[in-house]
C-alpha cells in the first residue's frame, strides 16, 4: 500500500510537470487540508473589500475573467493540443448571444449565457470538423482565419450586431440580469466563472478523457494504433473549450457593459488568451489562471506607470524575459524551483 | 487470423506496395523482411489502419477491415509498435501504458493495474514514474510493446524491436517475445536482424520494391536465389538451420 500511494504521487508529479495530471492528490494531512481549503475560501472572499480602491477591484475582476478565457482554451491547446489563435470568436459570441438576448427579447443574461455556450459549443465542434485534419502551422492558421471571419461577420452583419456602433447594455441593476452596482459583486461572479473552468479542467485531468486528451497531444498515430478515437475527443475538446470560453464572454459582456466587435472579437485578443495560458503554463490546470494574474497587472501597470507606445515595448519585453525563464510556463517554473530548494534543503 | 489480398498502395503516382498477398495464422511468428524501401512499414501501416490501401482487401478474423479507423482495429485486436518510436514523451511509463488500458473499458484506478503488469512484464517496472522521453531507446521500443500488451492485443505487429540493441539485448527480446507466443499471441515481425528473426519466425514473407519476392519457411526463403541476390547477399547458413529446427508451437 505505502509503494502504491507513493508511485501515485510521484505519478502526479511528473505528469503535472509535463502537462499530463493524473493521479490522486496525496490524501495524508486530511483535517489541516479542509482547513486550508477554508482558509483560502474565506480570504477570496473578503479579498476585494480588502483592496485600496475600485481601480484593483477592476483590475482583480480583469485577472479573474482572462483567467477564465486562458483555462478555457488551455482544455483545446494545452491538453489537447490544437493550439487556436481564434479563440477570441468564441469570446464573441458568448458575448453578443447573451446581450442580443437581454436586448431583444428580455432573456436573462444567466439564460443568455447558456445559449452562448451552445452556440459557441456548436462552432467549436464546426471548426473542430473543418480543422482536425490539419497538424501543427496549418492548424493554427486555420483557426487564425476563423477568428477573422467571425470578426469581420461582427462588423458587417449590422443588421443584428449593429457593426462597429456596437450594443449597450442597459444597467438595470439586480442579480438576475448579471448587472451589480458594485464591483465587489462581479468579483464573485468572476470567482464561480474560474472555479467552473477551473473546476472541469481538475476534473479533466483525473478522467479517461484527460489522458486521451494528452495521448492525442504527445503522439495521434500512436493514441490511434491503442485504440484512441482522436477524432471524437478532439472535437469534444474544441466544443467544450469553445463554450467556456463562451461563458467567460457574457460575464465580460456584463461588466464593462458596452461590446463591440473589436473589444470582443479581434486577433489581439486570441493572442492575449493563448499569451496568457503560455505564460502561466500550458496543459497544467493552475497555470492559466497563474498567467493571467502575472500578464494583466503588468500589462495594466506599464500603461499606467510608463503609458502608450513605451508601455507596450517594455511589456513585450518582460513576456519575452518570463518565457525564457520558464519556456513551459510559470507554474512549471515554479514546481521545478519549489523542488530545487526542497532538495538543497534536504541536502542540508 | 490475418489475410491481405492483393494489397496495392500508391502514393501520388509512387506504387509503394504491389499486389502482396500473404496470411498470418493464430499462433505463429510471421517474419516480414527485405531491403529498405521494399514496402514493410506501408504493409505494416495497412494491417494497423495509418494507411489505406489503394485496392486489395485486408481480413482479420474473417471480417474486412482495410476501411476501419486504426483505433477500431486496435479495439479487434490488433496492436503494434513504431519503427521510429513514438511514446508519450511528456507523460510518465506508467500513464502511457494506462492510456491504452483505458481504451479496454477500465476506470483509471482499474487501468492504472493492468498498466503495471504490462509494465512487469516487460521488466519496466521500475521505470513507472519516470518520463517516457527519458528513456533509452531499448526501453522505449519495450514501451512501445507494452502499450500493446495493455490492450490485450492478439496480433501484435513489431517494427524493427531489435534495431540499435546490444546482442544480449536482442536475446532478451527473442525470449520474451517466444513466452508472449507461448501464452497465445501471434505476431507479425519487421526485422533486419537477419540472424534474429531466422531464428524466431515459423513463416517468412520477403518484400522487394513494393511486391511479394518470395515467402515460406526460414530455410526455403534463406536459400531462395532470388532473395539472396535482393537482399541477402549470401545464404544465412547457421540462422535458417537454427529457424527450421526450433518448433514455438
Amino acid at each position: 500500500m505505502a509503494t502504491d500511494k507513493q508511485s501515485s504521487a510521484a505519478v502526479t508529479a511528473t505528469a503535472a510537470a509535463g502537462g499530463g495530471s493524473q493521479g490522486e492528490p496525496s490524501r495524508r494531512p486530511r483535517i489541516p487540508r479542509i482547513v486550508g481549503l477554508l482558509a483560502a475560501l474565506a480570504a477570496l472572499l473578503v479579498f476585494p473589500w480588502m483592496l485600496p480602491s475600485g481601480y484593483w477591484v477592476d483590475l482583480a475582476v480583469q485577472v479573474l475573467i482572462w483567467g477564465a478565457l486562458a483555462s478555457a482554451w488551455n482544455i483545446a491547446a494545452g491538453y489537447a493540443g490544437g493550439l487556436s489563435l481564434g479563440h477570441a470568436a468564441f469570446l464573441g459570441v458568448g458575448a453578443y448571444t447573451s446581450t442580443l438576448l437581454f436586448l431583444e427579447l428580455g432573456i436573462s443574461p444567466w439564460l443568455g449565457m447558456l445559449a452562448g455556450a451552445a452556440f459557441a459549443g456548436l462552432l467549436g465542434l464546426l471548426l473542430g470538423a473543418l480543422t482536425f485534419r490539419l497538424r501543427g502551422p496549418f492548424f493554427v492558421l486555420a483557426t487564425l482565419a476563423f477568428g477573422v471571419v467571425v470578426n469581420i461577420l461582427a462588423v458587417n452583419l449590422r443588421g443584428i450586431t449593429r457593426g462597429a456602433a456596437g450594443l449597450v447594455v442597459p444597467f438595470d441593476g439586480g442579480w438576475e440580469n448579471m448587472l451589480f452596482a458594485s464591483l465587489e459583486a462581479y468579483w464573485y461572479v468572476g470567482l464561480a466563472l474560474v472555479a467552473l473552468v477551473v473546476g472541469t479542467t481538475l476534473w479533466i485531468e483525473r478522467s479517461r478523457f484527460g489522458y486521451y486528451l494528452v495521448a492525442i497531444r504527445e503522439d495521434e498515430d500512436a493514441a490511434r494504433s491503442i485504440g484512441v478515437r482522436v477524432v471524437r475527443w478532439k472535437l469534444v475538446a474544441a466544443s467544450l473549450s469553445a463554450a467556456l470560453t463562451a461563458l467567460a464572454g457574457t460575464v465580460y459582456a456584463q461588466f464593462v457593459q458596452y461590446i463591440d466587435p473589436s473589444s470582443t472579437t479581434r486577433f489581439e485578443l486570441s493572442v492575449q488568451i493563448a499569451l496568457i495560458a503560455i505564460v502561466g503554463g500550458m496543459g497544467t490546470a493552475w497555470g492559466p489562471l497563474l498567467g493571467a494574474i502575472i500578464v494583466i497587472p503588468l500589462g495594466e501597470i506599464l500603461r499606467a506607470e510608463v503609458g502608450g507606445g513605451p508601455a507596450l515595448m517594455v511589456y513585450g519585453f518582460l513576456l519575452v524575459v518570463i518565457v525564457l525563464a520558464a519556456p513551459r510556463g510559470a507554474l512549471p517554473g515554479l514546481r521545478a524551483l519549489l523542488r530545487w530548494i526542497g532538495r538543497r534543503g534536504a541536502g542540508g | 487470423m490475418l489475410g491481405l489480398t492483393d494489397v496495392t498502395v500508391d502514393f501520388s503516382g509512387l506504387r509503394a506496395v504491389d499486389h502482396v498477398s500473404f496470411a498470418v495464422e493464430e499462433g505463429q511468428i510471421v517474419g516480414l523482411i527485405g531491403p529498405n524501401g521494399a514496402g514493410k512499414t506501408t504493409t505494416f501501416n495497412v494491417v494497423s489502419g495509418l494507411v489505406r490501401p489503394t485496392a486489395g482487401t485486408v481480413r482479420f478474423e474473417g471480417e474486412d477491415i482495410a476501411r476501419l479507423d486504426p483505433a477500431d482495429r486496435s479495439r479487434r485486436g490488433i496492436g503494434r509498435t513504431f519503427q521510429i518510436v513514438k511514446p508519450f514523451g511528456n507523460l510518465s511509463v506508467l500513464d502511457n501504458v494506462v492510456v491504452a488500458a483505458l481504451t479496454r473499458g477500465h476506470r483509471v484506478a482499474g487501468a492504472r493495474d493492468v498498466a503495471r503488469e504490462a509494465l512487469a512484464t516487460l521488466g519496466l517496472e521500475s521505470f513507472a514514474r519516470s518520463y517516457a522521453r527519458g528513456l533509452p531507446l531499448a526501453l522505449r521500443k519495450r514501451l512501445e510493446l507494452a502499450r500493446a500488451l495493455a490492450t490485450d492485443a492478439r496480433l501484435l505487429l513489431l517494427d524493427e524491436i531489435m534495431g540499435g540493441l546490444t546482442p544480449t539485448e536482442v536475446n532478451e527480446a527473442l525470449d520474451l517475445i517466444r513466452r508472449l507466443n507461448h501464452d497465445g499471441a501471434t505476431f507479425l515481425i519487421i526485422e533486419h536482424n537477419m540472424k534474429a528473426i531466422m531464428q524466431l519466425a515459423d513463416h517468412i514473407v520477403v518484400l522487394n520494391q513494393g511486391a511479394k519476392l518470395a515467402e515460406g519457411t526460414p530455410e526455403e526463403v534463406a536459400h531462395h536465389p532470388g532473395v539472396i541476390s535482393a537482399y541477402l547477399g549470401q545464404p544465412v547458413e547457421d540462422a535458417a538451420g537454427a529457424g527450421g529446427s526450433d518448433d514455438p508451437a
